[in-house]
């Protein structure tokens, strides 16, 4: 189940109006001013929540089946969820791991970055295995497909399911470890601000 | 009249032939047009170079990750996902100021969403590179800054005023033409079949909606987007004959004497080929033909496909052997010299190659020569098969009853649904090691599943003795409709294939196959198989088969 922070984002997620966020997004932004954590004039939201995973399996790029607790490992960690045939938000979306991936290795911050299919059918280990090529996907960044149903189950458990996958948001989530909560960052947040996210997170 | 974004502005000709002339020594020089389209399409500037972009704040992106067409699309309408809109960016709606919308105004918005003034050349040049639009705002941060000089700027410019043509070929004020394809191989039934279906959705259709018409032209203002587009709907039959080699010439006299918005549907069970070159190369939608080899050609952009057909068989039996690995080591394939059965050979013998401890022997048979027990046994013989993959006809199975009943040295045998008729009932023999690749729903579930094209054919008196073709055609004819309506007053065949791309995973019919997906340049919309494996005795009891769903991977 999902706790979120905020009563704004309760609110949103208790009655499942996120197809609304376009609209919602200027007075949530006014809104959150006055708490704290949202940046300014960037328009992205940041939120915790618990999420609880499923028992599920995964199948990598390189075509080797993990448990999803394995995927997301004790370890510092950032996942999105995209597809390859995807027009819009995901080529900025995974060009924006790209540019984390540079910046943290400049940076020496240790992070593992995980990329899960919305479009499992399509997007064979190998069709990722090309995605990740193109966005010169280094050793600490894994893409993951996987059977279709579990995939909608992984989708639902981080509360970003939307029925079709042209529906889709870009939210980008981080955790220091197994036992921290989940920090869920919606909207296309920069390089720079998912490090910025990324830094408080492991700080703490 | 019709604007154009930077009329006057192309005294480009001279600047461009030198730089055309350095790309391609050999081939042609391209055209400003050319030019600015792979700009547009495939993010290359006129100087053979990779387009850069720099996107949300800080992020350094290329051509190579996304092109103008990507998002806008190649139809240039654009697109959305989420809650995040893509704007259209042809010349024609660039160059005309955008107003409040009625919509807007009922939905309480002041400013109006998409309110702009037209936008002049230096505003575009702006947006693109700079990020802020005609009205001095800041972009969404999904729209990158580009790095392009002037001269690519012109081309793209250029290119863009071309994006939005007047009517296609094959709409006129009144009607929407489409054909319908058959090969010779085609029986008369089949295409009876094909013809009364989709003609009778078009006729349900056009009286349905018979009102849009006057609404669009008499309606109030506001609803001009929403009937703009109504058009009656007319198909038309093109029968090609002789080999292969002539139907080009036929398809094109076909064409001259009617042009056609969109090819839908059609059956051409044993070859595709010349159908899709048309269709790709004369930029024709050809959606959702019965096939079991559908074309090839290097991104493939107007051809719609219900699967990839028999190679998707092919590939779905090699991966469910290769995680079968026990009993996946020495295979035996029988197939026979007709264009299905040899494609699916081919397709599964490139599937499995890179798989190591697996042998594969090949046993070919003549167009009319019948598989006998004494051939089957001799090859088993010399291949020590432990796994017989038959792409074969029922009529071939009574030989394998006759060897299999003999010999326990076969653990395995894979056959397919296309080659296998539906009632088939399999010799006792096989029954235990026998698994069916079922590209479409499990025969026993069919009628369930097609309910709905079940009635509506029952209640128009339509023949449905072959299924998978009816079906199809009903699924094609209905989805060609719904499309179309969806495009509101903007009929461009490439933003067709727009609605296409989306409206699939929100449709309610499935066709013969039990899962539909596509997306972005997706052109096969089911992307796996069932394997229906033997029934257990508790199955028996139930009445169930055990069936896995497998998407293979690319070989």
């Amino acid at each position: 189940m999902l706790h979120a922070h905020f009563t704004v984002r309760k609110f949103l997620n208790l009655t499942g109006l996120f197809a609304l966020l376009s609209f919602a997004l200027p007075c949530l932004a006014e809104h959150e001013h006055h708490h704290h954590e949202i940046a300014k004039d960037t328009g992205y939201t940041v939120a915790a929540a618990e999420y609880v995973l499923p028992e599920i399996e995964l199948v990598s790029s390189h075509s080797t089946t993990q448990k999803l607790a394995t995927v997301m490992g004790d370890e510092p960690v950032m996942l999105n969820f995209i597809f390859t045939t995807c027009n819009a938000i995901c080529p900025i979306m995974a060009a924006t791991f790209m540019e984390v991936q540079k910046k943290a290795a400049k940076q020496g911050i240790k992070v593992k970055l995980v990329s899960v299919s919305i479009d499992p059918e399509q997007d064979t280990p190998s069709a990722l295995a090309d995605f990740a090529r193109k966005y010169h996907a280094g050793a600490n960044w894994e893409f993951y497909t996987g059977d279709k149903t579990n995939i909608i189950d992984l989708q639902k458990a981080f509360n970003t399911y939307r029925g079709n996958k042209m529906n889709h948001i870009p939210i980008t989530f981080m955790r220091r470890n197994a036992k921290a909560r989940w920090i869920r960052v919606e909207g296309f947040a920069s390089a720079t601000d998912l490090l910025n996210e990324f830094n408080k997170v492991t700080a703490k | 009249m019709r604007m154009q974004i930077s009329s006057g502005l192309f005294g480009l000709v001279l600047s461009l032939a030198c730089v055309a002339g350095d790309i391609s020594k050999t081939a042609a020089p391209l055209t400003d047009l050319e030019l600015g389209r792979r700009i547009y399409r495939e993010g290359i500037l006129s100087n053979g170079q990779t387009l850069t972009a720099k996107g949300a704040g800080d992020v350094a992106l290329s051509g190579k990750q996304l092109t103008c067409a990507s998002c806008h699309r190649r139809s240039g309408f654009g697109t959305s996902e989420g809650s995040r809109r893509v704007p259209a960016i042809t010349g024609k709606i660039l160059a005309a100021p955008l107003t409040q919308t009625y919509r807007e105004i009922r939905g309480g918005r002041k400013s109006g969403e998409g309110a702009r003034p037209a936008y002049t050349e230096s505003a575009l040049i702006r947006a693109i590179t700079q990020g802020f639009d005609v009205n001095g705002r800041e972009m969404d941060p999904l729209m990158p800054h580009f790095m392009l000089n002037d001269t690519d700027l012109k081309l793209l410019l250029n290119y863009l005023n071309t994006l939005e043509t007047e009517n296609a070929p094959g709409i006129t004020e009144s009607d929407i033409h489409y054909a319908t394809i058959f090969t010779p191989s085609t029986t008369a039934s089949q295409k009876k079949i094909v013809l009364d279906t989709i003609k009778t959705f078009f006729d349900g259709y056009n009286a349905e909606t018979r009102g849009e018409d006057r609404r669009a032209k008499h309606g109030p203002w506001s609803k001009a987007w929403q009937y703009g587009s109504f058009r009656h709907l007319q198909i038309h039959s093109w029968e090609l004959t002789g080999p292969a080699e002539q139907w080009p010439e036929q398809l094109q006299k076909y064409y001259a004497q009617q042009p056609v918005y969109a090819v839908v549907n059609g059956v051409g069970l044993d070859n595709w080929q010349p159908v899709h070159d048309f269709c790709e190369t004369r930029e024709i939608p050809c959606l959702f033909p019965t096939t079991d080899v559908p074309g090839k050609s290097t991104k493939p952009y107007y051809s719609v496909y219900f699967s990839e057909g028999i190679a998707l068989d092919a590939r779905v039996a090699a991966t469910f052997l290769q995680n079968n690995t026990k009993t996946a080591s020495r295979i035996l394939q029988i197939y026979r010299a007709e264009p299905r059965s040899e494609q699916a050979a081919q397709a599964f013998s490139t599937a499995v190659k890179p798989s190591k401890g697996t042998h594969l022997d090949e046993l070919k048979l003549a167009q009319d020569q019948a598989l006998t027990h004494e051939l089957l046994q001799q090859h088993l013989a010399s291949s020590q098969a432990n796994t017989l993959v038959l792409w074969l006809a029922e009529t071939d199975l009574p030989a394998v009853d006759k060897v299999i009943a003999d010999t326990a040295t076969i653990k395995t045998i894979v056959v397919a649904r296309s080659f296998i008729a539906a009632d088939t009932k399999f010799p006792t023999s096989m029954q235990p090691r026998t698994y069916v690749i079922s590209p479409y729903v499990p025969d026993i579930d069919m009628v369930k599943h097609l309910i709905r094209y079940q009635s509506w054919a029952k209640m128009h008196h339509l023949e449905t003795s072959e299924v998978r073709i009816g079906a199809n055609a009903y699924f094609a004819s209905m989805m060609s409709a719904n499309a179309v309506r969806g495009l509101r007053a903007n009929l461009a065949r490439e933003h067709m294939l727009d609605q296409f791309e989306h409206m699939l995973e929100r449709g309610l019919f499935f066709s013969v196959y039990p899962n539909f997906t596509l997306g972005p340049e997706q052109r096969y919309a089911s992307k796996g198989c069932y394997v229906i494996g033997p029934m257990s005795a508790q199955d028996k009891k139930e009445g169930r088969y055990p069936k896995k769903w497998i998407v293979p991977d690319k070989f």
